[in-house]
């Protein structure tokens, strides 16, 4: 054992080394964050820009006083349904011939007016792209609604008393801690599945430099093609870690820069400190597993470009098992989320939505062992495959002529 | 084969009934082998003959369909990889590592801690001519160059065996003269040496003993000298009369070309010949006896298609190394 320890170790070094000690892993590095930040840069732009583009305008074609009602009226409704929910509005003075300015209003293309609001607001007429019943029309409708009840009520001389409503929070509720705790649930899916995806794609062309240099003999020769494996998948965990320490550094440094801590999220069930203990483990377990997987499939490869054929399939299978998992996390101990516990491509998604919504400890060993005899197994058929189908005359990388 | 592991002065390699079939077709069919401890043992053969995929299960990098195999007295021969140094027909390094720690790497391979391998990859890099490419990386350096550091990463952890699949190949003359005096160097040192090839020459300059091997099967194992004794010397002759009573006196498989006789020197030996050549009056211009090379007993063993096979692999060999 000390012997297969110890040749993984070095494959691993080597590998360690070699991608750390190499000037492109600055940009493996930076890539995430260069990406993130620029995804964070474009979307608050695009987002506003969308915003303004995509907002509806009514052009209210009324007098002052009556368009100062409606505006009133409509600011009344923004404050408790969000000023987003609500059209714009515009004011135009009414001219002359009414039709004729109702339609040079729709056709200027520059003001982006969706429909027209004439005549008053006792007898309103709505005349644009409208649909009776539809959300501009149940909008306008309410905003026509609340500056008639505003007039009667100032024309009545009564004030209506504000409503006072008194809170007592209360955080446990049942139904609010299960809403709460299934947002970190899927927070800890989709971070696990996303980082994953991310970096265990690069196992699917680890054996081709290997291949491609003639060194895989070299290694065959000396020690056991399942050292080859560990060691190549341990070293990339450790790569991969190494690359979650300077990203998740780097977070931590932006929010305190900005002065948004990461507090956000519900706490898990199983409280901060363990859920990112498991979270670690779970990500390590799932790199390890889908590793082993892609480092056999990958082996079997012998061009850059079978491994670029490969990696489509391999995609959509891991999106069908975060899909899986996904769904199962709702009901841990329905038949289905036993089964997605079971699996083993499924099973570290699913441990750690329980993690975040359930504090029971004990699953989670027997998970994490279970996933491990499953990491060793896929290894042993991957470098079973590997020395069957690889380390063969007549063909692949390491073909005899003699 | 005996249960109990007894090397010393045994075999470091033993054989018996190897079969590897790839798609249908066997590369090796049913091959015995017995290496003996400390010699310098050659596999000739051309290419496509089965040395390659022999080696290869020799050592465990593939398993043979049937036969066993046991290799410095061990049937897993990984459990002994630490005692084997090997260096496979496709030379291969990483391009990007340093000279010395490649060399190291394929030391730690075989178990030897990565201090101790620098340390000596070092001193074998400077005793063999690469000490201004120790911090180079195998990228900078030639193709000669690159073997050679390989085959220094063959041997930095002493081995006891050493296993070299077509080491001359892609090798200019000086390369290989280097590489025949290390392969005696190993040898000397107590190391065995087992080494493929399809340049005859190499294996007549160099081994102790040989295979011979065609098709998947081995047509000869014994020392070079048994090969050649596989033929009779050759006698060639020219006379003065071309007809005479003298002639009675030649051997029946005689073959004449212009005034020049060949033929096998008769096992009754050469003294019965002279005797009847002089007194039948052929007056005698030119005799010589001359003993067959291992090219001619190549020939004799696996054939002439076997023996053309192999001149045109040399022949590539030498277009490559140019």
């Amino acid at each position: 054992m000390m012997g297969f320890l110890r040749a993984a170790y070095v494959v691993g070094r080597r590998d360690f080394v070699a991608s750390v000690y190499s000037r492109y892993f600055i940009f493996f590095l930076m890539g995430p964050l260069i990406i993130i930040g620029m995804s964070i840069l474009f979307g608050s732009v695009t987002q506003k820009v969308a915003q303004q583009n995509t907002r509806t305008r009514v052009a209210v074609v009324l007098t002052a006083p009556e368009y100062r009602a409606i505006a009133e009226a409509r600011d009344r409704l923004a404050d408790s349904l969000g000023p987003e929910e609500l059209p714009e509005i515009s004011q135009f003075e009414p001219k002359g011939d009414q039709h004729a300015q109702v339609r040079a209003l729709l056709d200027a293309s520059d003001k982006r007016i969706v429909a027209v609001l004439t005549g008053s607001i006792a007898h309103p007429t709505l005349t644009g792209a409208i649909e009776p019943g539809g959300g501009l029309y149940r909008h306008m409708t309410l905003i026509i609604d609340e500056a008639l009840r505003q007039r009667a009520i100032a024309a009545s001389g009564h004030a209506i008393p504000a409503t006072n409503l008194e809170v007592v929070s209360s955080s446990d509720a049942a139904g609010a801690v299960a809403a709460m705790r299934a947002v970190t649930a899927g927070f800890g899916q989709l971070f696990l599945f996303f980082l994953t995806v991310l970096l265990s794609g690069m196992l699917l062309s680890n054996m081709l430099e290997e291949k491609s240099n003639k060194v895989i003999e070299v290694l065959a020769a000396a020690i056991p093609v399942d050292a080859i494996f560990v060691g190549k998948i341990v070293s990339m965990l450790a790569i991969s870690l190494v690359g979650v320490t300077v990203w998740a550094g780097a977070a931590l440094a932006a929010a305190s820069l900005w002065g948004r801590g990461g507090g956000g999220l519900p706490p898990p069930a199983v409280g901060w400190p363990t859920f990112m203990i498991l979270l670690l483990l779970y990500f390590s377990v799932n790199y390890l597993l889908l590793g082993a997987l892609f480092l056999g499939i990958g082996s079997q490869a012998g061009s850059v470009r079978e491994v670029q054929t490969l990696s489509m399939p391999i995609t959509v299978g891991q999106m069908l098992i975060f899909a899986f998992a996904s769904f199962a996390s709702t009901s841990f101990n329905s038949p289905l989320g036993i089964a997605a516990a079971a699996f083993p491509f499924s099973s570290p998604l699913t441990m750690i939505a329980r993690a975040a919504q359930t504090p029971e400890l004990w699953p989670h060993a027997a998970a994490l062992v279970w996933q491990g005899v499953w990491v060793w197994l896929v290894v042993r058929i991957g470098s079973s495959l590997f020395r069957r189908n690889v380390l063969k005359s007549g063909g692949g990388a390491a073909a005899s002529r003699g | 084969m005996g249960d109990n592991p007894k090397v010393q002065g045994g075999y470091a390699i033993e054989a018996k009934g190897l079969v590897k079939t790839f798609d249908g077709k066997a590369a090796v069919d049913g091959i015995d082998l017995a290496v003996p401890e400390g010699s310098i043992y050659g596999i000739l053969g051309p290419n496509g003959a089965g040395k390659t995929t022999l080696l290869r299960m020799l050592l465990g990098i593939i398993d043979p369909d049937r036969g066993e195999r046991r290799l410095l007295g061990h049937d897993r021969p990984l459990e002994v990889a630490n005692q084997v140094g090997y260096l496979p027909e496709e030379r291969g390094l990483y391009p990007a590592m340093k000279t010395r720690e490649a060399v190291a790497f394929m030391g730690a391979l075989r178990g030897l801690p990565l201090r101790v391998g620098r340390a000596r990859a070092e001193e074998l890099l400077r005793d063999n001519r690469l000490g201004d490419y120790i911090d180079k990386p195998i990228k900078s350096l030639s193709k000669g160059m690159a073997q050679t550091v390989q085959l220094l990463g063959t041997i930095i952890h002493r081995p006891r065996l050493i296993v070299l699949d077509e080491p001359f190949s892609g090798l200019d003359a000086i390369n290989q003269a280097r590489l025949e005096a290390l392969i005696r160097a190993e040898a000397a040192g107590g190391a065995t040496v087992i080494f493929s090839t399809h340049v005859i020459a190499h294996a007549e300059r160099v081994c102790e003993r040989i295979a011979i091997i065609a098709a998947g099967r081995i047509r000869f194992d014994g020392s070079v000298a048994e090969a050649r004794e596989r033929l009779r010397p050759q006698v060639r002759l020219r006379t003065r009369n071309p007809e005479g009573p003298w002639r009675s006196a030649l051997p029946a498989g005689a073959r004449r070309e212009g005034d020049l006789w060949q033929f096998e020197l008769p096992p009754s030996g050469i003294e019965p010949l002279l005797k009847a050549l002089i007194d039948g009056g052929a007056g005698i211009e030119e005799l010589s006896i001359e003993r067959p090379g291992l090219h001619d007993a190549f020939v004799a063993i696996a054939g002439e298609q076997a023996a053309r096979e192999m001149q045109e692999s040399a022949g590539m060999d030498l277009e490559t190394a140019q």
